[in-house]
């Protein structure tokens, strides 16, 4: 049982979403991981219908990469 | 070729199948995977497209809504065992098996329910408990089994196919016609149709990322402000910052109440409108007798006004008795009145004549022509005075019988006579409107009948039923639109309220700022900047997606329609509304019959299909339902010869046996035949696989 995780369209919104927000001033301190970490949670979110949790997650997400920056980690 | 195959289904006790395993092969050789299941209504057909989604799902989507039972006693439809394996003690259990082949790797999935213990006696649904395997069939000696049952449900969430999106690729003919409101978006809300066709593009991904960063962004603007409220020493400023803080928690608790009565409305509306669907039968008995209570009502005014009309008319419809008498005396003063006139003119003459004898005894010249005349002689004398005599007799006499009726009397005779028969065309007038009331009784008449046959043919109980939730309908559109506007309100209190706590908030981050603050400021500018970078990528995606499947369902489109010469294609908004193209320079948007639209829907379903990142074959009930012979032929021919696996289960007034393997039999792995078999029992349907191997 492997995954397919080769989805082409989640393929695209990554890229198109990593390319934006590496030009993007107030957000040059994310990532590959945080983006990746974005997709999945909204990903879920988008089609899992027992998945409230995405504010949540991604509240998370958002703290650690503050703390990260304000720390200068 | 689709990236998922379905290579063969195996069902045991299912629904109308008893026994078993019955199988049917869909894997074909030379790439050929497609397959038609034939059968009359109430074989198996339906139930073997239903044993897919159960395989997958692990439940029946019941029209109306909900789920199929498990079992007759859980169940007033038709439940997933077998009625007949039910009833045998150790016949109780079923099960669907699907094997597959998904990228490259082959597969086994079976789920089932089974009695919890041996020997037991299965009365409900309680009695049995679940069994879900996947096997990985690569090495087929030692097959690696998982049997962890949310794994596997994920796995296939994740992989397969989701759950939310297998309208798009399992679906019948009725579903085809839903697509018909993205064509006339005043027609119906089509709301949920196209939340699913974004939810199949992933556009909630960008769409949710924009909604969700722009919470957070105001999220941390509070929590910013609360920050900052605890750190100032201006206490002013503190007390208004808790108190913008306050009127936001408010103004969000509202909105969101309002949200959830907005989305608990839409959702019983659709539930309702799934059940009206069902109850459609009723619902149009109910329809058709609303318009002919309607016209009832028309025809018994038209009725009323009608009567009135005639008893106003019966008050002058005695003069319509005189009528001969009138005209008789029309006539005789028509005659008096020739009489005066020739009088008048006799007297004239005579007159004329009077004083030509009157100027010929004075020897005066001739009063006609001015001839001078000789005075008369005593003789001429004589005879003049003795003309002049009878002319004046003549002129008196005439003159006497012309004194009576005199000119004015003839005048009012004349006027109260015209009105006599003017009057007198009542009777006409009465006797048209008559007959308007009798041809307008026996329409009522009629639909008294009607209403009384539409009556009979109502089912009290439902009428009542469907009358309710038509009531209740009502009254959810209006609370959706109370809530609607409540939510807008609210949402300017609450950008007013953000925009306050902003202008009280937003100090550059300074050198004595906490590590809190900090933290929140810079928190709330990555969930700004992401919200808008969602945000545009949500608006450029679904452009570019948009594009793709306007091209490809019109490509399948002008395939697919049999009357592709007078169309250039289909336009899509990106609110994907529908509109098919005429091929009018520049292109109209053509109104379409039902069965151009169903086109349109296998068109939009295989692009968008194509678009997603599903590759799932496209399984068919009823596939002819709503198209004419003509356009069906184009649909078979189009699908049945393009790379994608499909299934097509038509029922034998939409495509025969014989006739669907003439035509097809090159491009199919298999076709079936479903015959129902009544046994000594119990009721089981055989499948007979067409050979088609001569083809192949």
């Amino acid at each position: 049982m492997h995954d397919n995780k080769k989805f082409h369209t989640r393929n695209q919104i990554n890229q198109t979403l990593r390319k934006r927000i590496l030009n993007h001033d107030a957000l040059k301190n994310l990532d590959d991981g945080d983006l990746d970490e974005i997709v999945d949670i909204l990903f879920r979110h988008a089609f899992d219908d027992h998945d409230g949790d995405a504010k949540k997650n991604l509240t998370k997400l958002v703290d650690q990469i503050s703390s990260r920056i304000v720390q200068g980690r | 070729m689709s990236l998922l195959l379905i290579k063969r289904i195996e069902v045991v006790n299912w629904q109308g199948y008893y026994g078993g395993p019955h199988e049917f092969d869909f894997e074909g050789t030379n790439g050929r995977n497609s397959s038609i299941v034939y059968a009359d209504n109430g074989l198996g057909k339906t139930a073997l497209w239903e044993s897919i989604e159960f395989v997958l799902f692990n439940t029946v989507t019941k029209k109306n809504g909900g789920s199929k039972g498990l079992v007759a006693q859980e169940s007033a439809d038709k439940p997933l065992m077998n009625v007949d394996a039910f009833a045998e003690k150790d016949n109780q259990y079923f099960s669907v098996t699907l094997y597959f082949k998904h990228e490259g790797t082959d597969y086994r999935l079976l789920r089932g329910w089974y009695p919890k213990a041996k020997n037991m006696s299965v009365t409900s649904n309680v009695d049995l408990k679940r069994v879900l395997e996947l096997e990985d069939l690569t090495d087929r000696n030692n097959p690696n089994r998982h049997i962890d049952e949310k794994k596997i449900d994920k796995w296939i969430d994740d992989n397969l196919l989701p759950r939310k999106l297998r309208q798009f690729f399992l679906f019948d003919g009725t579903r085809l016609e839903e697509y018909e409101k993205l064509m006339n978006p005043d027609s119906g809300p089509g709301e949920e149709l196209k939340k699913a066709i974004e939810a199949l593009i992933r556009l909630p991904i960008l769409s949710n990322g924009a909604q969700l960063f722009d919470e957070l962004d105001h999220s941390y603007a509070t929590k910013l402000g609360i920050a900052r409220a605890n750190e100032t020493d201006d206490k002013l400023l503190r007390a208004k910052i808790l108190e913008c803080k306050a009127d936001i928690e408010t103004t969000e608790k509202e909105m969101k109440q309002d949200l959830d009565t907005v989305n608990k409305c839409t959702k019983d509306i659709q539930a309702i409108d799934d059940w009206l669907k069902v109850q459609k039968p009723t619902a149009d008995i109910q329809a058709e007798l609303e318009r002919l209570r309607r016209d009832k009502e028309t025809q018994t005014k038209e009725e009323k006004r009608l009567k009135n009309e005639i008893d106003s008319l019966l008050e002058n419809a005695w003069k319509t008795i005189l009528y001969d008498q009138i005209h008789e005396c029309q006539h005789q003063l028509d005659i008096e009145l020739r009489t005066q006139q020739d009088r008048r003119e006799k007297t004239g003459i005579l007159k004329t004549k009077l004083e030509d004898v009157n100027r010929h005894l004075a020897g005066e010249p001739c009063t006609l022509c001015g001839t001078q005349r000789k005075p008369p002689s005593a003789k001429e004398k004589k005879a003049l005075t003795e003309q002049q005599d009878g002319l004046l007799n003549n002129i008196d006499k005439i003159e006497e019988e012309s004194k009576y009726p005199t000119a004015e009397e003839i005048t009012r005779r004349q006027q109260a006579l015209r009105k006599l028969v003017t009057d007198s065309q009542y009777l006409n007038t009465l006797i048209s409107t008559e007959n308007e009331r009798e041809k307008v009784k026996k329409l009522l008449k009629n639909i008294e009948r009607d209403i009384r046959i539409k009556e009979d043919a109502l089912d009290d109980d439902l009428d009542a039923l469907v009358r309710e939730k038509k009531a209740q309908r009502d009254q959810l559109i209006e609370a959706r639109g109370a809530a609607k506007t409540g939510h807008s309100n609210c949402k300017v209190a609450l950008d007013f309220h953000r925009g306050v706590l902003s202008t009280l908030t937003s100090t550059p981050i300074a050198e004595g700022d906490s590590l809190i603050v900090r933290k929140h400021t810079q928190s709330q500018s990555i969930c700004a900047a992401l919200a808008t970078v969602f945000q545009r990528t949500t608006d450029e995606f679904r452009q570019e997606v948009v594009m793709f499947v306007e091209e490809e369902a019109s490509r399948t489109f002008m395939g697919v329609s049999n009357n592709s010469e007078n169309y250039s294609g289909l336009k899509i908004t990106e609110d994907f509304n529908v509109d098919i193209m005429d091929k009018h320079d520049p292109p109209r948007r053509d109104a379409g019959s039902q069965a151009q639209s169903i086109a349109m829907a296998y068109s939009m379903l295989d692009s968008l299909a194509k678009c997603s990142d599903f590759d799932f074959p496209m399984i068919v009930d009823t596939p002819g339902r709503g198209m004419g012979s003509r356009m069906a032929e184009a649909v078979w021919d189009y699908f049945m010869k393009t790379d994608r696996q499909v299934i097509f289960l038509p029922y034998d007034k939409e495509l025969k046996p014989e006739e669907g393997d003439s035509l097809y039999g090159d491009y199919l792995a298999a076709t079936y035949e479903l015959e129902k078999v009544e046994g000594k029992n119990h009721t089981e349907i055989r499948l007979r696989r067409n050979n088609l191997e001569r083809m192949i």
